[in-house]
């Protein structure tokens, strides 16, 4: 474990038990996070960003998760260590997280306000009116006009954005050391992506908290992030500070995901570059580089041997048999 | 009488393949309230041009592309296919012509029928057309499918579910050659795509574009993509077009205040390292249930005066192929 790291996760395996058997969602992932600082965690659906989450919050129900191995240390706990009642305590307090879909994530029900309060009665034991207080501050500093009135209202009565801003003054309402957001701006359009993102941003440094950033968008993590960890097929592939990491990708997968997104300063009509076939599947993942099948560069070795890690000055780590020179992309 | 000047949307070619006029679309909601979701809009798509369709949610781009195709009608305005008014047509006749203009959607398994092989699905339409015995068809298909890059055999007697999305989509797209469109009408086609998945998508649209002799227009609100395919863009806010130019020149020389304030709220991977948010705008788009008088921007426009509440500025020449909507252009 790095020396004060608030978040330290080593060799994480969680399989998840399917009817079509085991699917080795996040399979030996380690990763490290200091207080106060942003990491960006990229990858395409189904790569296991979302699964490593919800491993870390404690939310996959023991009947389907396969606690296959590995620790998550946070503040010197071992969190796979704790019991239901423990991390329910720690749940919300120290990490709290936010979904992308505000509606499904919030209580159809009951009014933002009384939400907000909620979890500070629950945490602080505070009155119902310090509570109603709370939240109303908590609502203005999350940029909601007329809070006081806006406490008072329904999550359907509420935009989009302003819905993801409350479930951000949900969050925060503890003052967690880490907040995980989980593509919080994903269905959001773009103008409001990019306010949610600025209040992410502005909230991180303002309580110094340490926050992950969940995404499949490279250009919200170069905006937000201070590192950048890719995952791929259930594995942490590339990982390093993010403008090193983008703009000299190493690990081929990064590359050609940086390659196929259309970019604004394209001219129109460029041909991009596709990554062909599909992610494997997690019941029956390839021996070797799990990439490989996919992988332009890939050799023979690629595919008989799962790749090794290497680790370069700067905290620049690729898992990769034949990275890609600096200066490549 | 149209609020949008036809002559100043035009593109540069004669052949024009899709001529919409001071198009609306108004729905009645319970409770006697209607809502507005197209407020008169014109444009042209030339032969063989990709015009790019862009806007954020609720600002009646989907619509605008469903009225096209009727589904439902517009409420009033014409659409102008191939020179044909599409108002005037009966049902037979509507139907006739349908086959002209073809549609891919946004969610590639959910449009594609549950219950269907994939050979079913692609053979649809020519089953509704007519004309063509089984054996025809199925050599057809086998056309199609390979055009779009699937497997005829391998993908043959496969049901959407066993599909991935993209090959959903691509099903979709071979659904919609395979008469033989003059027209395709795509409606956020890559939006629930992976990044990879999605690129591949976007590659076999400008393919079958060139080798269909297609024209397109391409529905998206992701300014990247809509750049990436388009020849001319058209963006939208609030049921209202706001600024069309070349491709190129919009992204270089937006003139809408709106404009420039999305295209500054796109992160981009490779510059925005730390970025500060600066030209963020604030507040979200209003209800077309109460639209702002004047410019439906002005509530959330930085360039905003008292001009802008009372005047409803008008699409007017903004350089070469290029107009805007508004009464403080950037230039």
């Amino acid at each position: 474990m790095t020396a004060g790291a608030l978040l330290s996760i080593r060799g994480l395996k969680s399989y998840l038990r399917t009817p079509r058997g085991l699917v080795r969602a996040v399979d030996g992932v380690s990763v490290d996070l200091a207080a106060g600082r942003t990491l960006g965690l990229v990858g395409e659906s189904g790569c296991g960003k979302s699964i490593l989450a919800r491993s870390i919050m404690g939310l996959i129900a023991d009947a389907v998760l396969d606690k296959a191995g590995g620790q998550i240390l946070f503040d010197g706990r071992d969190l796979r260590g704790l019991s239901e009642k423990e991390m329910r305590r720690l749940r919300g307090r120290e990490i709290a997280m936010i979904f992308q879909d505000p509606m499904t994530s919030l209580n159809p029900v009951m009014r933002v306000g009384d939400q907000i309060g909620q979890v500070l009665r629950l945490h602080f034991g505070s009155s119902k009116a310090e509570a109603q207080r709370r939240a109303v501050e908590l609502l203005a500093s999350v940029g909601i006009p007329s809070p006081e009135r806006r406490a008072r209202s329904f999550p359907h009565e509420l935009s989009g954005g302003m819905r993801q801003r409350v479930m951000i003054a949900i969050a925060l309402a503890c003052d967690p050391k880490l907040l995980i957001a989980d593509e919080p701006t994903t269905a959001l359009d773009v103008t409001v992506q990019a306010q949610i993102l600025r209040l992410l941003r502005e909230q991180r440094e303002k309580r110094g908290m340490a926050l992950i950033l969940i995404t499949h968008n490279l250009g919200v993590v170069a905006g937000v992030a201070d590192e950048v960890a890719v995952m791929y097929a259930g594995r942490i592939v590339e990982h390093g500070q993010t403008a090193d990491l983008l703009r000299a990708p190493r690990m081929p997968y990064t590359a050609a995901l940086m390659q196929s997104a259309p970019r604004l300063a394209d001219p129109p009509h460029t041909r991009l570059q596709a990554i062909q076939g599909r992610p494997p599947m997690l019941i029956d993942p390839p021996a070797g580089c799990r990439f490989a099948p996919r992988c332009t560069r890939a050799a023979e070795i690629c595919r008989r041997e799962p790749a090794e890690t290497t680790e370069a000055s700067g905290e620049r780590r690729w898992t990769c048999w034949r990275p890609l020179e600096v200066g490549h992309a | 009488m149209p609020d949008q000047t036809l002559s100043s949307v035009a593109p540069q070619s004669d052949a024009t393949v899709l001529e919409v006029q001071d198009l609306t679309k108004t729905f009645a909601l319970a409770g006697g309230q209607r809502l507005q979701a197209v407020a008169g809009i014109s444009f042209q798509i030339a032969a063989g041009e990709t015009l790019g369709l862009v806007g954020e949610s609720g600002c009646g781009k989907t619509t605008v592309g469903r009225a096209l195709m009727a589904l439902p009608p517009p409420s009033s305005g014409e659409v102008i296919l191939e020179g044909t008014p599409l108002s005037r047509l009966s049902a037979a006749e509507l139907r006739a012509i349908r086959p002209r203009m073809q549609m891919v959607f946004q969610d590639p398994i959910s449009s594609l029928n549950p219950k269907r092989t994939i050979a079913d699905i692609v053979a649809a339409p020519l089953v509704v057309a007519g004309g063509l015995n089984r054996r025809q068809r199925d050599e057809r298909v086998r056309e199609m499918l390979d055009a779009v890059g699937l497997d005829p055999g391998t993908v043959w007697d496969r049901r959407p579910h066993e599909l991935s999305g993209g090959q959903c989509q691509r099903v979709s797209v071979a659904r919609a050659l395979i008469l033989n469109p003059r027209l395709l009408v795509c409606d956020e086609p890559v939006s629930s795509l992976d990044v990879s998945v999605q690129a591949q998508i976007l590659n076999l649209l400008e393919d079958a574009k060139a080798r269909f002799g297609l024209t397109m227009l391409f529905i998206a609100h992701d300014l990247a993509v809509v750049k990436n395919i388009s020849d001319r863009v058209a963006v939208m806010y609030l049921g209202k077009i706001c600024e069309v130019a070349p491709a190129a020149r919009l992204y270089s020389q937006a003139a809408h205040p709106y404009t420039v304030a999305l295209l500054a709220s796109v992160p981009d991977p490779g510059t925005d390292f730390g970025r500060r948010f600066a030209r963020v705008i604030e507040g979200e788009i209003p209800s077309p249930l109460d639209p702002p008088s004047g410019c439906r921007f002005r509530t959330r426009c930085p360039k905003a005066t008292a001009q802008c509440a009372v005047e409803e500025p008008r699409l007017r020449p903004a350089g070469e192929n290029h107009v805007v909507a508004c009464h403080h252009p950037e230039h």
